[in-house]
């Protein structure tokens, strides 16, 4: 069908409140089946990653654990662990919530959902193929990009196919004016097959000569976190809080220097994780300068989030996907200024090739993107299944133990990156001496882990009843919209 | 900004520049190049593998070493690597020329491996090293690696020339043998072919009066001077 | 100067150019009315139905007497959401 057949479908606007309404519930009811499948296809892959993390974090503590099996020997988990939950979890929840948001921003239903149901499904399959590939030993060793290279095309055409009916859905849009979510939506979308189609040919298809590869695959590893979840996070973020609080985000000035200083630096800033390697200096002093520039949307960013939410900070009590949201946000700064020091040359020369990488890696997908999702997903699962969540306890035993876990795992492990570079760099220091000193942190690091799985567990348990209801008679969602008798009125029947 | 081109332009400008930067122009500059030949000695640097060693190094990417060692060296004075005696000099571009795909690391939970070779060739002790990190090295958080090598009961001809000589607690029990298999032997022979101790001219390794000495042995776990055996096979 | 190479140039060249065709577009921008209406974008999450100043999340911490009111005080509005769904 062309272009003006569909927009023939989707006459003007409507402007009444019982209109928007309308519109409102129509779009999430679109919404249901493919953002579910998302979410819940995500999520499986979040509780096995998990397990994952347990069974790598125990590893390093353990050595004797589980090593009799080549299938589970800590360089095949650790791969194993990243890729199911980068590509399984946060790469599928970051498509549900981008569905969601790019369908209610441009106040348009979800059209096409068999396109989004196939990518789901292909999206699924290769990620299968690709974490047994890595689990049998047919891991690239490429960092980012383990699974082999008879896994990836699949992802790529599930992605394609994401992307293709993310573009239908912009043309279509009833909402003429963009908003600064969507900007970030429309650029993950776009960022992100250019990343991995390059990464692909480059390092799989027709690898590259010598470091070339190293320098392809940290242009490509950062830029997944820079390009691909940074942008949908913060399209997250930037909707979220508004939305909640009721109250437009602090300066829409902001938001377009934020977003386009962002789009400038991030994608230079791979190649500081190569300080001090076998590169030609320019080539990562290019990328240390970049990350220093990454002050500018951070602080920017960070200003608008945090100046939004100032004194509605009592809100915080009521809502699951504000807690989630704020943390979020809040890591994202913390993060972001940790990783500008982390690429200073004076400062890598210390924690690189530590575990403060590891804990710098987990305060960024952890602390700001999984909490983000998280946050989201509170907000966006009552709305397209019509139900509410059947148990508050549990959410804010998901939210405590994710918080605790957290701080946990971050703060410790930064901690003794540092002492485990200074030792390093002190040659009279025997290394299995270094490794001692950061056994008990590695050890704290697994306590870290089971606190946050059990908070997986209870948000799992919480879905998996919600799930009961949905196949289950109807009910009134209130207490996500409790504001008195006019917004209640969502109903169905 | 409403322009939905616009946009669509600057998202992707924004990315062809970096993609031109630290893409094309990184291959630009390092895609061609070639192999180092010594003046006098005609010596070629580096040589691509030969069998065993690059069989080895495809087990070296399934088993994920990448993620514990790394494989290169930092300047002089930049952190301790050069001091912990992980090499002679910095490591620089030409010394990857072919590695598929080249396995730099970015951590260092156990030693840097790039001149592993020089180190530590010794077969018999990398060999203990994989069965069991903790005879060779108490205290080391590496993993076994015990599927690497087949358990069997002893023939009557007696015990293979190439059985581990294992004592309590790491024997087996009485009557079997501990016998490396294919993938072991390969992976040791990657291990011993890790070394860039070459002079090159971008990189040239500082003459010391300490340079015949062997590596300070806090540099690694392992014990330095073992003489080398034949690989046994 | 005289030694510097073409790399050096066009660098040189793009430091003074980029921030001075950015100046130019944001004067454009101002003078045209570019700008005006920028502020307005942080209103589009808001509509009729969820107006600014209403907090659209109350997940937590609400007693479930007060559930139970807000429900009887529903005026249901019948949007046949099933048939769509």
């Amino acid at each position: 069908m062309s272009v003006p057949a569909l927009k023939a479908l989707f006459p003007g606007d409507v402007q009444d409140t019982a209109g928007r309404r309308a519109q409102l519930a129509e779009i999430d009811a679109s919404c249901r089946w493919p953002v579910l499948y998302f979410f819940l296809s995500g999520l499986g892959w979040l509780l096995l990653g998990t397990l994952l993390a347990l069974v790598t974090s125990m590893k390093l503590h353990l050595p004797d654990f589980l090593a009799e099996s080549s299938w589970l020997t800590f360089g095949r988990v650790r791969p194993a662990h990243l890729n199911t939950v980068i590509y399984g979890f946060a790469s599928q929840s970051a498509i549900g919530v981008c569905i969601w948001l790019m369908c209610r921003l441009c106040r348009v239903p979800l059209m096409a959902a068999g396109i989004i149901l196939a990518a789901n499904v292909f999206w699924n399959l290769g990620l299968t193929v690709g974490v047994v590939g890595i689990l049998v030993g047919d891991s690239t060793a490429i960092e980012w990009l383990e699974m082999p290279a008879y896994a990836t095309p699949i992802l790529f055409f599930s992605y394609a196919l994401i992307a293709v009916w993310a573009i239908i859905t912009f043309r279509l849009r009833r909402e003429k004016q963009l908003y600064v979510s969507q900007w970030y939506l429309l650029a993950a979308l776009l960022w992100f097959p250019w990343l991995y189609s390059t990464a692909q040919i480059m390092l799989l298809i027709q690898p590259v000569r010598g470091v070339v590869q190293a320098a392809v695959n940290w242009w490509f590893a950062h830029n997944v976190l820079g390009l691909w979840f940074t942008p949908i996070g913060l399209a997250a973020i930037y909707y979220f809080i508004p939305k909640v609080i009721g109250r437009p985000i602090r300066s829409y000035y902001l938001s377009v220097l934020g977003f386009w200083s962002l789009a400038l630096f991030y994608n230079w800033n791979g190649l500081h994780h190569l300080v001090g390697g076998p590169l030609p200096a320019w080539m990562i002093t290019i990328s240390v300068v970049a990350s220093v520039m990454m002050l500018i949307p951070v602080i920017a960013v960070a200003i608008n989030h945090h100046y939004t939410m100032w004194g509605h900070f009592h809100k915080l009590r009521y809502s699951p996907t504000l807690r989630f949201i704020v943390v979020g946000a809040m890591c994202y700064t913390l993060t972001s200024l940790q990783g500008v020091a982390s690429a200073l040359r004076s400062v890598s020369e210390v924690t690189h090739f530590t575990h403060h990488t590891i804990a710098h890696a987990h305060l960024g997908m952890y602390g700001f993107f999984t909490m983000v999702m998280f946050g989201s997903i509170y907000y966006i699962f009552p709305r397209i299944t019509l139900r509410e969540w059947p148990s508050q306890s549990l959410i804010s035993a998901h939210f405590w133990a994710c918080l605790l876990g957290l701080v946990l795992y971050v703060v410790p492990l930064s901690y003794a990156g540092v002492l485990q570079g200074l030792a390093m760099n002190t040659a009279e220091i025997p290394f299995l001496k270094v490794v001692a000193g950061t056994l008990p942190f590695l050890q704290l690091r697994t306590l870290a882990g089971l606190i946050l799985a059990a908070g997986h567990v209870a948000f799992f348990a919480n879905i998996v009843w919600m799930l009961c209801r949905v196949l289950g008679p109807y009910q009134q969602p209130v207490r996500m919209i409790l504001t008195g008798t006019q917004q209640t009125a969502v109903a169905g029947k | 900004m409403n322009y939905g081109p616009l946009l669509f332009l600057g998202i992707l400008f924004t990315l062809a520049s970096s993609w031109v930067g630290l893409v094309l122009m990184p291959n630009r500059q390092l895609g061609t190049l070639t192999p180092h030949v010594n003046a006098t000695t005609s010596a070629i640097y580096p040589a691509a593998r030969a069998g065993e060693a690059q069989q080895g190094a495809e087990t070296y990417r399934s088993l994920g070493c990448i993620y514990c060692h790394s494989q290169q060296v930092r300047p002089e004075g930049f952190g301790g690597d050069i001091a912990r005696g992980w090499g002679k000099r910095r490591t620089v571009s030409r010394d990857y020329l072919f590695d598929k795909p080249v396995q730099l690391g970015t951590s260092r939970t156990g030693p840097d491996l790039t001149n592993f070779g020089e180190r530590n060739g010794a077969v018999d002790w990398n060999l203990k090293h994989l069965y069991n990190p903790q005879i060779t090295s108490p205290g080391s958080i590496m993993p076994a690696y015990p599927f690497l090598f087949e358990k069997r009961r002893i023939g009557k001809n007696g015990a293979s020339t190439n059985a581990l000589a294992l004592i309590a607690p790491f024997a087996p029990e009485a009557g079997y043998e501990i016998v490396p298999k294919m993938e072991a032997l390969q992976l040791v022979e990657y291990l011993r072919s890790l070394k860039t101790s070459v002079d090159l001219p971008e990189a040239s390794i500082k003459k010391t009066e300490g340079d015949a000495a062997a590596p300070d042995a806090s540099a690694t776990n392992a014990p330095t001077g073992a003489p080398a055996p034949a690989p046994a096979k | 100067m005289l030694n510097m190479s073409l790399i050096g140039m066009i660098l040189f060249g793009s430091v003074l150019i980029l921030p001075a065709a950015a100046l130019v577009a944001l004067r454009w921008a101002g003078r045209t009315g570019q700008l005006a209406h920028a502020e307005r974008a942080a209103l589009l999450p808001f509509d009729e139905a969820e107006p600014v100043g209403l907090m659209t999340d109350k997940t937590l911490g609400v007693p479930s007497g007060a559930v139970n009111q807000a429900v009887s005080e529903v005026t249901s509005v019948n949007l046949s959401l099933n048939s769509k769904a």
